[in-house]
């Protein structure tokens, strides 16, 4: 364990910090991280996508109650706001894909460590790039 | 003494406040999202390529058998797998007797709903509607 920097912010807990306690996040010693984003972002994705499934229930609804009702939402589903939540809704449940394979990786004990964290989550945000672009691209070319 | 066969896991293991059940919910959230990764690819593959498709055109795509079998295995998985990982966020963030309510009753009455409602979509597609 290295010896933690002095840093004037963290007097308080200097203690903590001696013993190599871990310490919470703290509102004035803040400091963005790629992996703390990504980690909650796993979380917001999660739940959006569950917030998606009131769209797919609107689209295999209307679909199995008949063509005029779903005509009607695919009206919607056309309009820039319905193609507004495909986009999202498809990069949510892309980053929930790519993201939650590395939790699954964690799970079978590959990747620890400040580093390794550090190191998958580049690879995650590249990944889910593609993947959406990729994605758009073929919906865009469809269209 | 008695010699103790039991390993301290094993005597350890169901004697917390909960009994029993955190280790299955988090094998199964782990379950379903390992089939998920293939059940998802193909969903969203599916939306965009049906992307303003026609009804007579959803029609038969669902009618072809694989592609109801998929829909609903995602069906499913994606609700069990979703649904328990929102019982987590939402106990992380309600408290008092509003969560017992919430987590016990709503959640998983509104799960079922969607679930059933959402099969019979598919068959009725599938089957011709
Ligand atoms: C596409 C494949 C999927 C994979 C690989 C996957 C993977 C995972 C994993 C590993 C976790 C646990 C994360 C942790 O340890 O904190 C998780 C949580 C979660 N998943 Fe998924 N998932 C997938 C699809 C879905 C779908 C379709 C939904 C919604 C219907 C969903 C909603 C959630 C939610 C709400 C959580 C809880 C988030 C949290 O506790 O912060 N996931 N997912």
């Amino acid at each position: 364990m290295s010896e933690p920097r002095f840093s004037p912010h963290l007097a308080p807990y200097d203690n903590q910090l001696r013993r190599g306690r871990p310490l919470s996040p703290h509102l004035q010693v803040y400091r963005f991280a790629l992996t703390m984003f990504l980690s909650i972002t796993h979380r917001v994705t999660g739940v959006g996508v569950v917030l998606g499934t009131v769209m797919v229930m609107v689209w295999l609804g209307t679909a199995a109650a008949g063509p005029e009702t779903y005509a009607a939402a695919q009206g919607f589903f056309g309009s820039w706001v319905g193609v507004f939540l495909i986009l999202a809704w498809s990069a949510a449940t892309l980053y929930h894909l790519a993201s939650g394979i590395r939790f699954l990786m964690w799970d079978i004990g590959k990747g620890f460590g400040v580093e390794g964290a550090r190191r998958s989550g580049i690879v995650l945000a590249v990944v889910w790039a593609v993947l959406t672009a990729v994605v758009w691209a073929i919906g865009f070319a469809a269209w | 003494m008695a010699l103790k066969m039991q390993s301290p896991l094993g005597r350890a293991r169901g004697r917390g406040a909960a009994k029993s059940g955190i280790a299955h919910h988090w094998f199964m959230e782990r379950l379903t999202a390992v089939a998920l990764v293939p059940l998802m690819l193909w969903f969203v593959a599916a939306v965009i390529a049906n992307f303003g498709a026609s009804h007579a055109e959803i029609s038969a795509f669902f009618g072809q058998p694989w592609n109801a079998a998929l829909m609903i295995m995602t069906i499913l998985f994606g609700l069990y797998h979703g649904i328990s990982g929102l019982m987590i966020v939402l106990g992380d963030y309600i408290h008092g007797p509003a969560k017992h309510l919430t987590l016990a009753l709503a959640v998983p009455a509104l799960a079922v709903l969607a679930g059933i409602y959402l099969i019979v979509c598919v068959l009725i597609l599938a089957l011709g509607g």
